[in-house]
């Protein structure tokens, strides 16, 4: 050790630290084709793979929220090690409009606490994956306008990131009518929940270990996604 | 023979987290004492991602230096306006990074890099400033951030020198005077030397006192003491802070013993 290296001491903060929304419809048609059951693997595989990056366990901080019936949140801000993968059972129908509201304070509350307590932080993500279209609010509702709003307006200010992402047969259409125009839907290929849910913990891994004043670009899609045919 | 005031040493290493990725060290540094009672340094953090941007650091701050050596020709250190001068090395670094980007065929973002400049005579300083990193000083005063790291929320997005709008996010600092000793550094120090108090940097004293203390009464040579310093950004201790480059350029521009 250098005789510097002796007489200093390094402030050392808080880890940088990525707030994480899985948004997650559990309605009814999730138990068609064993939907449920993949989405209950993908959430145990994301949360293994993320937790083998050392940093970027240390970093992410997960929040689950489901919609089914109810808004329900499943598992509140933790750091990732701490989250332990439910099996979501599916039920009811679609309240998509409320879960987003919800994610979206959720988000807020977040950087709040992380300001508070001096620790840094990178744009937060919302991951919502669905398998069908709204049921509580419908493009003529004074509702839709105010989530369309929220996740717009949210995106272009960079309040956060959020990637929509239509399971069959969800209804792309609507799906694209919600999502940022400048992150259209993705439609999940079939079968493919592992892939997705890999893809989610590289990216989370990718920014979790990117430097300060770093922009990271995300893992490509195409191992999951469908790609339009022309 | 002692050294003489203002004196300068510095040092640059490759974070842990590049040499794993076999990324080269993507920050560049030049500090110079430059006679006439004038000193200048300049330090520039190519941004990862950005696939020449350790060739953008090293254009940006060779070109400050040159700048800001021609704009100091000839000048009387009592009337100079330090913080224009400093500020005028920036839209210099710009133009060398377009020209760059031009003879390499690249695209100016490929070059992307943030940078700190500054210029001190007697016992003032300006800095000018574009993305993060900061400059801390041990003034007469006490400790302070002179420049500290532009406003972001988010941790990895900062604005470069080759953005369209980097002159909205120039800051130029100063003439700040009474300073005994400063310390400028790119964001791999950030983490080991400040602190946020209300949502605000502050210099962390237990990082910046000894150093300061060790360059103003023992440094005797300056490339002991810029090896010292390399010494110190590649330990345990700073890689525990951070894996990303590192750059730290010390400035003295008076000593306690009256010199």
């Amino acid at each position: 050790m250098s005789e510097l290296e002796n007489r200093v001491e390094p402030a050392n903060p808080e880890e940088s630290h990525v707030a994480t929304v899985l948004l997650l419809d559990v309605s009814a048609s999730m138990s068609d084709n064993d939907k449920i059951s993949q989405l209950n693997e993908g959430l145990r595989i994301f949360r293994d793979e993320v937790c083998q990056d050392e940093r970027a366990c240390k970093r992410v901080d997960l929040a689950v929220v489901t919609f089914g019936g109810a808004v329900e949140v499943i598992h509140d801000f933790s750091s990732i090690d701490g989250f332990e993968p439910p099996e979501l059972s599916a039920k009811g129908q679609t309240p998509m409009g409320q879960a987003i509201l919800k994610a979206i304070e959720m988000i807020e509350q977040r950087k709040a606490y992380y300001k508070n307590n001096a620790i840094d932080y990178f744009r937060p993500w919302i991951f919502m994956i669905t398998d069908g279209e709204p049921t509580d609010i419908s493009p003529e509702s004074a509702q839709w306008k105010e989530v369309v709003k929220a996740v717009r307006e949210g995106e272009n200010n960079r309040k956060f990131l959020f990637f929509a992402i239509g399971v069959e047969p969800a209804n792309m259409g609507i799906l694209s009518k919600i999502a940022p125009e400048a992150r259209p839907p993705q439609r999940l290929a079939h079968g493919r929940f592992k892939e997705l849910f890999s893809w989610v913990s590289k990216s989370q891994q990718a920014i979790a270990n990117s430097q300060l004043g770093q922009m990271t670009p995300l893992p490509p899609v195409n191992s999951w996604a469908e790609i339009p045919s022309k | 023979m002692p050294l003489s005031m203002p004196f300068l040493f510095g040092a640059s290493v490759a974070g842990a987290g590049h040499l794993k990725l076999g990324i080269p060290c993507q920050d560049a540094f030049a500090c110079e004492s430059l006679g006439g009672g004038f000193a200048a340094f300049a330090i520039a953090d190519g941004l990862g991602g950005e696939k020449e941007s350790e060739l953008g650091a090293f254009t940006a701050v060779s070109a400050a230096m040159e700048a800001v050596e021609k704009l100091l020709l000839g000048q009387n250190p009592a009337e100079a306006k330090i913080e224009e001068i400093v500020r005028a090395c920036f839209p210099a670094a710009r133009a060398a990074l377009e020209q760059k980007a031009l003879e390499k065929n690249l695209a100016l973002h490929d070059l992307a890099c943030t940078m700190l400049a500054g210029v001190m005579t007697g016992s003032a300083a300006a800095v000018a400033h574009v993305g993060d990193g900061a400059v801390v000083a041990q003034s007469d005063e006490g400790l302070k951030l002179i420049s500290g790291p532009g406003e972001s929320e988010y941790v990895n997005e900062v604005v470069p020198l080759t953005s369209k709008d980097y002159e909205s996010q120039l800051r130029v600092s100063g003439p700040v005077p009474g300073v005994i000793c400063l310390a400028a550094f790119t964001d791999g120090c950030q983490r080991a030397g400040l602190v946020k108090s209300a949502g605000k940097f502050a210099p962390h004293e237990k990082f910046f006192a000894p150093i300061f203390a060790w360059a103003v009464s023992e440094v005797s040579e300056l490339d002991q003491a810029s090896n010292e310093i390399k010494t110190l950004l590649a330990s345990p201790k700073m890689g525990k802070a951070s894996d990303d480059d590192k750059t730290l350029v010390v400035a003295v521009l008076k000593r306690r013993d009256g010199e």
